[in-house]
């Protein structure tokens, strides 16, 4: 028995090939995308590293005083801290420029902090683009720093810094304090801790060393946070994609696999063959199967695996140094993919051999019926045949059907997702950048301050425009919006106030009201203007009370006189950045020459060689000033989509590859398995051109039927997933399924060979 | 002479689904050794539902089967009815239903596989079985690649391996042209001759069953005449002439 299931393997070499190739493809998509997860994964940690330094904490000190003695070897001696790597920072004159200096002691983690890559060694600088660009240095330049002279040695090509317009240089700490006139002494620390060391421990244990130190960890960053938990979640969308068409895939095979053999084994049991005849052979086929596309898949994964990660490397974002397949974790996996299939292939086969000896009667009838329906359709329309000869077929093939509309729906669906978030995040931006250009400072200023900087860009630029926000009303104390429990308007929320040239905003667009003066106007933040329910145009009742002194107690005013000013919503604004109320620079309201602490944004619609010098220069009096192009922020976005996009893309469209294989064949069957209904229309005088026809309506319907279900699913998994997310439905567009559907296309025009020889009735022995 | 197989006052319903169907409606017959039967009667007379019962693949719903003289109640009840067919019974069809991924050889030497006979001996009852139907010299070759004619004599051979006491054959001409099924009809002869091969044949072609010994016209479920062969007469016109007045009996 067992040889006859060696010997149908043998014999129907398509059929082998295709069960062969889609266990060894399952096997490897599945044991290349979990090891893919996990390198993805490492190589993001490795990028958040680059970003924040292979470090799990920043010390320094809460008011940029230099580290007492003994700090530095008292972290190193901290239970829990595995390395230490230090240096100075601080600001320098290079070349007349303000320049953001690091002193680095020693390159460990000081390299993945600042991303460089040579030893500084003594008289040697590293610069990062933005400087080398502006000086027009190259590798081998001399520069002074503070009167000293250094050599570059190398230039930093991605730095957060030049992204901010900002300059920085890399020195040792030795040059930087000798060059300052300090004494030698570190003032910023990164510390890695022992990987089994709880976070929040070393934390504490470092707290414990100093009150006025600083500790981040790296890992509490509201950003990495957010990097990994999106990443995870787009890990595991793909896992399951990958898993489901893979199972999906290999299902479909088998059973067709089984199917071919129906016939055979009821031959079978007619001869005196058993249940258990029936299932040694299927065992012995799917022993010999699962095995030999088990260990292909597993081998190949291992080997090749590897070199496509490397490969496309940069388009995945892996860093090359984690590149490692798991053999061990990935043969577990390969284990149970073969005993899955196993147990699948003989649960299937139990059913199979079930099955009673031949009775030909019912097959017959049925035969006689669809002859009879033939004669009477075939004068009217074919289109109605090839449907009705299809639809038994596709509720057999139900399998190959859902595979197919599952890779479209997944591809729907992720495109129409990738869009929505890149046109999220770009919102996001875009409500950011008021204007083209928008200069950041860290630092608060006063009043006098931004106007002071305000003439100065303006004599450059003649539209910047500045936003700025404090959270103390100078004379007032105005009423927030009150809390939803307590009825006392001081529970509630207080407002920041914000201040604008709104004539400019008008200019740069960003309200569409012109007035001759702004005095009475106010712009309002969604959530606030949602509240009143105001729009623009209408009118906002400012409640405030005048400011009294020495009062602690907001509760105290309740006594007072209560003021309240109309004033005008000119504009509604969107992000959350600025403060909830904005008035114009002219408001009586408001002394404002004596107010202070404003954090202040800049905007201008472009800047060029001088703008960008003044700002440069601007350094010296605000160390933090920086500055970005929306366009840059643009761009980078886009990046980051396309590098996802390519990465869903390969998974989906080598899972296409797969899935149109696995269609192809089950059409083939499908045709063969009809090839008597075919014949049938030809001897009963259909032209050869026009049964070709009726197969390729079959043929296309048989493709259309998977991938219109699957783009179905996809609207309404699309309208479920915005519907849970509260979200605007983004529309439809099934231009990213067109790839799918021309390979599909494609692979059903393959079969014009096999077409043309179904209705000849020589070739065919009846 | 003793009686292979004997049925008495057999009934069929079938069940499945829609409304109870009788195809068989009280049907006697038996079968001499040696013998070679015709089934005749027009589609949907019940002939594939009579030789499913004879052959054990479906169970009656009324009516006593003895094979070999003996009443066998379980006939067509698995699992005996596996054993039934493996020891007793050889099938032909008219699809011949050869397993097309097998050689020839295969094919044929599948029933003693299945039975679990020895190497050897299957080697040589192979060679030996397919001498006797003509096709030694395509032992090896695939199935796909032989004419219809042949196709069926393979099947014949597969059928006749075990050494059945009953061949079964229903339309096993059907699939043939008229030099092709009389070379396979003249087979069935030469098996009676030679091996004194008892076989039941269902058609509906007079000329196959001129080949006959005795023909047994059926209609709507029920025995409504026999025809015996007489040697020397022009058989097909009489068979003909037969069928047509029990035809026009029954209107
Ligand atoms: N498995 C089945 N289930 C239900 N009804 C059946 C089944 N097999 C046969 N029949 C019905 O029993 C009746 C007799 O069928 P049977 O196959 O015996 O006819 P037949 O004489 O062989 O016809 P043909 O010459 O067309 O082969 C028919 O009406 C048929 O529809
Ligand atoms: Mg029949």
């Amino acid at each position: 028995m067992y040889r006859f299931g060696v010997k149908f393997l043998t014999k129907s070499k398509k059929l082998t090939f295709s069960c062969l190739a889609s266990i060894f493809f399952a096997v490897l998509a599945i044991v290349v995308i979990y090891n893919f997860y996990f390198i993805s994964q490492r190589s993001y940690m490795e990028n958040i590293k680059d970003t924040f330094g292979d470090c799990d904490y920043l010390v320094s000190d809460a008011d940029y005083q230099d580290f007492p003695e003994n700090l530095i070897e008292n972290i190193k001696d901290t239970k829990g801290a595995k390395k230490v790597s230090y240096g100075h920072w601080a600001y320098t004159n290079v070349e007349d420029h303000l320049v953001y200096t690091v002193g680095v002691k020693d390159s460990d983690m000081n390299k993945s902090r600042y991303r460089y890559v040579s030893d500084v060694t003594e008289n040697r600088i590293i610069v990062n683009w933005k400087l080398a660009e502006d000086l027009q240095l190259d590798v081998g330049n001399k520069v002074t720093m503070e009167g000293m002279e250094l050599e570059v040695s190398e230039i930093l090509a991605d730095d957060n810094f030049s992204l901010s317009n900002l300059y920085m240089v890399i020195v040792s700490m030795d040059n930087l304090c000798k060059s300052q006139g300090l004494d030698i002494v570190p003032n910023y620390a990164l510390v890695k801790k022992e990987k089994k060391e709880g976070l929040n421990e070393v934390k504490e244990r470092l707290q414990s060393l100093g009150e006025n130190l600083d500790i981040t960890a790296v890992e509490e960053l509201d950003d990495y946070q957010k990097i990994m938990k999106g990443f995870r979640g787009f890990m595991k969308i793909l896992v399951v994609v990958i898993v489901t068409v893979a199972g999906l895939l290999v299902s479909s095979v088998f059973v067709s696999y089984l199917k071919k053999y129906q016939g055979d084994t009821i031959v079978l049991k007619t001869m005196g063959a058993r249940k258990g005849h029936i299932l040694q052979i299927f065992f012995t086929s799917a022993m010999i199967l699962s095995t030999i596309g088990c260990s292909l898949g597993y081998l190949v994964a291992m080997v090749g695996g590897r070199g496509v990660f490397l490969l496309f490397a940069s388009e995945l974002e892996l860093s090359k140094e984690v590149i490692q397949m798991n053999a061990g974790n990935s043969f577990c996996i390969t284990v149970g993919i073969w005993i899955a299939i196993n147990l699948f292939l003989l649960f299937t086969a139990w059913r199979y051999a079930k099955k009673l000896p031949l009775q030909m009667k019912p097959e017959k009838t049925k035969e006689t019926k669809i002859r009879r329906w033939i004669l009477f359709y075939t004068t009217k329309k074919d289109t109605f045949i090839s449907l009705h000869l299809l639809i038994p077929w596709i509720r057999e093939n139900i399998f190959f059907l859902f595979t197919i509309a599952a890779i479209t729906m997944f591809t729907f669906v992720s495109s129409a997702f990738m869009h929505d978030i890149e046109k999220n995040s770009l919102s996001y931006y875009k409500n950011l950048y008021l204007s083209e250009v928008m200069i950041e400072n860290d630092e608060t200023m006063s009043y006098k301050d931004i106007t002071d900087i305000q003439e100065k860009l303006e004599s450059q630029q003649k539209d910047t425009f500045f936003m700025a926000e404090t959270p103390e009303w100078g004379d007032i104390i105005a009423v927030g919006i009150p809390d939803k429990k307590s009825k006392n308007w001081w529970d509630g929320r207080g407002f920041s106030l914000g201040i604008s040239q709104m004539d400019r905003l008008y200019e740069a667009k960003v309200i569409k009201v012109k007035k001759e003066s702004y005095q009475d106007c106010v712009i309002l933040r969604r959530d606030v203007a949602d509240y009143y329910g105001l729009k623009v145009g209408d009118t906002y009742t400012l409640e405030y009370f005048d400011k009294m002194e020495n009062v602690e107690w907001v509760e105290e005013y309740e006594n007072q006189e209560k003021h309240t000013k109309d004033l005008e919503v000119v504009g509604i604004m969107e992000s959350t950045m600025y403060s909830e109320i904005v008035f114009d620079i002219t408001s009586p309201l408001f002394h404002f020459s004596t107010l202070e602490d404003f954090s202040v944004t800049f905007f201008m619609s472009e800047t060029d060689k001088q703008t960008e010098s003044l700002l440069q220069s601007l350094r010296w009096e605000i160390p933090t000033l920086r500055w970005q192009n929306y366009s840059d922020v643009e761009k980078q976005n886009s990046r980051i989509m396309r590098e996802r996009y390519f990465m869903i893309r390969a998974v989906l469209y080598s899972l296409a590859l797969l899935g149109g294989i696995g269609w192809l064949n089950s059409a083939k069957t499908m045709l063969r398995d009809k090839r008597e209904i075919y014949l049938t229309l030809r001897r009963i005088g259909i032209s050869d051109k026009r049964v070709q026809k009726i197969i390729w309506k079959q043929i296309l319907c048989y493709l259309m039927f998977g991938i219109v279900l699957g783009i179905l699913f996809g609207i309404v998994a699309e309208w479920f997933l915005y519907f849970y997310m509260e979200e605007e439905f983004p529309g439809i567009s099934i231009t990213p399924v067109l790839g799918i559907l021309a390979y599909m296309l494609m692979l059903a025009a393959t079969l014009w060979r096999f077409v043309k020889d179904i209705p000849d009735l020589e070739r065919i022995r009846v | 002479m003793s009686h292979i197989i004997e049925m008495k006052n057999i009934h069929k319903i079938y069940n499945n689904g829609g409304e109870p169907l009788e195809a068989l409606k009280g049907v006697s017959l038996y079968l001499e050794e040696g013998e070679i039967l015709a089934i005749m009667g027009s589609s949907g007379s019940g002939k594939s539902t009579l030789l499913h019962i004879l052959g054990a693949m479906d169970k009656v719903s009324e009516g006593e089967i003895y094979l070999n003289g003996e009443l066998r109640t379980d006939y067509g009840v698995e699992p005996s009815a596996t054993r039934i067919r493996q020891e007793n019974i050889g099938f032909v069809f008219q699809s011949f239903k050869l397993i097309t991924d097998l050689s020839v050889e295969e094919n044929v030497s599948l029933p003693l596989i299945l039975a679990g006979e020895k190497r050897g001996k299957i080697k040589e009852k192979t060679r030996q079985i397919l001498r006797l139907v003509g096709i030694e010299e395509k032992a090896n070759s695939s199935v796909t690649r032989l004419s219809g004619g042949q196709q069926q004599r393979v099947a014949i051979a597969r059928a006749l391996i075990g050494n059945p006491k009953l061949l079964l054959a229903d339309e096993p001409t059907g699939n043939l042209d008229y030099n092709t099924a009389q070379e396979i009809m003249q087979l069935f002869l030469d098996m009676k001759e030679q091996r004194g091969q008892s076989s039941i044949i269902v058609t509906h072609d007079p000329m196959i069953a001129s080949f006959a010994d005795r023909i047994l016209f059926l209609h709507d479920g029920r025995f409504m005449g026999e025809y015996q062969n007489q040697k020397g007469e022009n058989n097909i016109d009489c068979i003909l002439e037969k069928f047509r007045q029990i035809q026009k009996k029954v209107g």
